[in-house]
């Protein structure tokens, strides 16, 4: 006679299937998105070893969060989200942060552009002056030029942040004329 | 020169995060989580067991107290209604860990508009937990000041019934001021994320 597994069995099969499917979205979700999780971690902090904590909150944030991953939106999406909630809670939490000092897309004063510098100096010299424009941004609009500097189409960024495609259309407007001052890019490139 | 290009050129400087590591994090954390869980729940069984004693002990016990008998019975009384306050207290404050945890999913999902909730949750929560957590005590506190006053006839009552009020009330008032003092807080990191949205929907 075969015996039939119980209740239990069946329970904890289950549980054992859902953390390896959680694994596996894990190991894709870092392989995909480790080094933009990086370039994240690095535009919410600027202390290298608070850094690194950022990291592994963040990664340790998504670890935990795909076990409720249902694939109602992508798993780049739902990685952003994570992200970004972690990230904004981390600045949150800490004390040295002076949120009435950070300015929304709009109201941020003008910035320099790079005429005059040449070569690699430009690349690293834009590249600082990009994340002090990042770091003087708003959790709401960093996440905003974040997403746009990694390529996220205005609907991915709206469905990432929770806001209308029209006013994400006004913020990348405006992200565009900013990156266009700093980096002398023809508007919409 | 393109924003972008630039940004996403940045070098990777951060050693690659093991699934390992991560497990091993998490785990961490709950271990926390659940060591607290432990020493809440050996502190409520610590005082149920002696709760429970003071109610149930045989008469022995109790020959070796130098009280009227219906001192006894006033301290057995305001043990029992202990016992009720913190079984009720203990329900309360379990529920609302199940309902943190719904909520856990939800919170992804909706990022910052989420962490304001629950932000406000936590500091609703503080702001009436002093109220709800305090009244189941008060009938232990009536009879064992009640019994003290109608039954004690020891010499210093009045000295032993006005230390015991004074207790009583600076339990009160410190749980008060302390519910009332996290409920603040909640609500001073509630300002400061007004400042973030502006815009937001």
């Amino acid at each position: 006679m075969i015996a039939l597994p119980s209740n239990a069995d069946l329970a904890t099969a289950a549980a054992e299937a859902a953390e390896t499917a959680r694994d596996e979205r894990y190991l894709e979700a870092a392989g995909l998105y480790g080094a933009a999780l990086e370039r994240l971690a690095r535009a919410y902090e600027a202390d290298p070893s608070r850094r690194q904590d950022l990291l592994q909150e963040v990664h340790v944030a998504i670890w935990r969060s795909l076990l409720t991953f249902d694939g109602r939106c992508s798993l780049r999406t739902w990685v952003y989200r994570v992200a970004h909630y972690t990230a904004t809670k981390h600045m949150l939490a800490n004390r040295r942060v002076r949120l009435h000092e950070m300015h929304t897309l709009d109201d941020l004063p003008d910035i320099e552009d790079d005429r005059g510098a040449s070569g690699s100096a430009v690349e690293v010299d834009s590249l600082r002056r990009l994340l002090a424009l990042i770091e003087r941004l708003k959790p709401l609009d960093r996440q905003v030029i974040l997403m746009y500097l990694e390529d996220f189409s205005a609907e991915a960024i709206g469905e990432v942040v929770g806001l209308s495609p029209r006013n994400i259309a006004t913020k990348i407007h405006r992200v565009k004329k900013l990156l266009a001052t700093m980096f002398h890019e023809r508007n919409g490139q | 020169m393109n924003s972008n290009a630039v940004w996403q050129s940045q070098s990777r400087e951060a050693p690659r995060i093991s699934l390992q590591f991560v497990r091993r994090q998490a785990e961490r954390l709950n271990a926390d989580i659940r060591r607290e869980a432990r020493f809440g729940y050996f502190g409520t069984a610590f005082a149920a067991l002696l709760g429970l004693f003071v109610v149930f002990a045989p008469g022995p016990a109790w020959s070796s107290v130098q009280a009227p008998a219906a001192i006894v019975v006033v301290i057995q009384l305001t043990a029992l209604l202990s016992l009720l306050a913190c079984g009720y207290i203990a329900f309360r404050t379990r529920l609302r860990g199940k309902l943190q945890l719904a909520t856990e999913h939800e919170q992804v999902l909706q990022s910052l508009h989420a962490y304001r909730t629950a932000l406000e949750r936590r500091r609703d929560h503080y702001a009436t937990a002093w109220r709800w957590s305090l009244w189941p005590a008060i009938p232990a506190v009536v009879v064992i000041l009640g019994g003290t006053l109608l039954f004690d006839e020891r010499p210093h009552k009045w000295l032993r019934l006005s230390l015991a009020t004074l207790v009583c009330a600076m339990a009160f008032l410190f749980a008060a001021w302390f519910s009332l003092r996290k409920s603040a807080g909640f609500q001073k990191e509630l300002d400061a994320l007004k400042t973030l949205d502006d815009e937001a929907p």
